[in-house]
């Protein structure tokens, strides 16, 4: 903690953790669709 | 049929517009490892002031940013008569599915924040050499 004219400013938090997560598990959510899906993509491939 | 190294470079330029990191990341490892060149991949983002693209290149990404976009009124007639001069109907009409599909996972990825690079191991990305 330091002072600067009278007012505190607290020490910083602790830096978060940059690891980035993803919100939601949609392959384990929606197997099916995306299965599905990207059998339709790998096949833009394969016409 | 649009080729490997064409579906790379729309797949990246829609990826970016819709600022989809993880497809950003996926598909330029997917390019290096089809083969592009290292520049070319920077210059996507600026193809239209680049001369590292053919027309049919040209042709192909400005349908993709066009489709991409969606202008208010449509598509214009002059872009789809100046695309029309370099790609076959079959090859215009599979384009179109290939901006759908980026479209589309770009979609999932922004909206559930994919983790760029998270799936290398799974998709085979990591012999691009760039992680």
């Amino acid at each position: 903690m330091f002072h600067i004219r009278n007012i505190s400013v607290p020490p910083r938090p602790p830096q978060e953790d940059p690891a980035m997560t993803q919100r939601l598990d949609y392959a384990a959510l929606s197997p099916d669709l995306l299965g599905k899906f990207r059998e339709f993509s790998i096949s833009l491939g394969k016409t | 049929m649009i080729e490997a190294k064409l579906r790379h470079l729309v797949d990246l330029r829609v990826s970016q517009i819709n600022g989809c990191a993880f497809c950003v990341d996926m598909h330029t490892k997917q390019a290096r490892i089809a083969g592009e060149r290292e520049l070319r991949l920077h210059h996507v983002a600026i193809w239209r002031d680049s001369p590292l693209f053919d027309a049919r290149e040209r042709a192909a990404l400005e349908w993709a940013e066009t489709l991409t976009t969606l202008p208010p009124h449509g598509v214009p007639d002059e872009i789809y008569d100046r695309v029309r001069q370099h790609l076959a109907d079959r090859e215009l009409s599979d384009l179109t599915f290939v901006v759908m599909a980026i479209n589309a996972w770009n979609r999932v990825s922004v909206g559930f924040r994919s983790v760029p690079g998270s799936r290398d191991a799974q998709y085979g990305l990591t012999k691009a050499g760039l992680s």
